[in-house]
């Protein structure tokens, strides 16, 4: 399961999608969050990877988002920055369900 | 082509067309044979409610459409959305016979689909 999110969290509430990630996570199937547009500043903030990584959710922000705002230096080191390519094989050979997760 | 498709309502209704939108999507995937599971999450759940008159603000109401939904498709809501609003299930319009999940319910919907598109 791909979720994709695009607002901060500071913005907009994520906390329902997550829970659902993390039971899916529970069940075995591989989980990842991609941040998009302004969700790349989940991407600094450590209690927000932390709570991730406790249930093996991967997290990929998009490189072009955070060099546009600035974030890539600041970005946790267990957020893997990926191109447009990688974004297209995330989405179509490595998840078997994507969830964009915008408003 | 994606024929497994779960449209998440989690806009309240009326002040933006987003929860209009998803159920307009709804029904023209109905028209093309995809059956999709709907479910209202987080604020959504407010267009669930009993007792709404979209019309007194000069809205068109789309409770109707909901309806027709409900009964071809069914219609999915997360209960801790619901409770966390202070809200009962008796306070959801009972034409729209909505069954409420648990997270754990909603996960395993939610991982029955291909995509699921947000409003």
């Amino acid at each position: 399961m791909l979720i994709t999110l695009s607002k901060s969290p500071s913005f907009e509430n994520s906390d329902s999608i997550l829970e659902i990630a993390k039971r899916v996570a529970e069940k075995g199937e591989k989980v990842a969050i991609l941040l998009i547009q302004d969700a790349c500043t989940a991407a600094t903030m450590s209690d927000y990877c932390d709570k991730l990584a406790l249930n093996e959710i991967e997290v990929y922000a998009l490189k072009a988002d955070c060099q546009a705002r600035g974030l890539t230096e600041k970005a946790d080191r267990r957020v893997k920055l990926i191109d447009y390519k990688q974004w297209v094989k995330l989405v179509m050979t490595e998840h078997k369900n994507i969830i964009s997760w915008t408003s | 082509m994606v024929n497994k498709i779960c449209l998440v309502i989690k806009s309240p209704p009326y002040g933006s067309g987003r929860a209009a939108e998803g159920l307009r999507l709804a029904t023209a995937l109905i028209a093309m044979n995809v059956m999709p599971h709907i479910l209202f999450i987080d604020d959504g759940v407010y267009c669930l409610l009993k007792n709404q008159n979209p019309e007194a603000a000069g809205l068109t109401s789309f409770g109707e459409r909901l309806k027709t939904l409900a009964d071809l498709a069914g219609i999915h809501a997360v209960r801790d959305s619901v409770a966390g609003r202070e809200l009962k299930h008796s306070d959801l319009d009972e034409n729209y016979n909505v069954k409420t999940l648990s997270l754990d319910e909603t996960a395993e919907l939610i991982s029955q689909d291909e995509a699921a598109i947000t409003f």
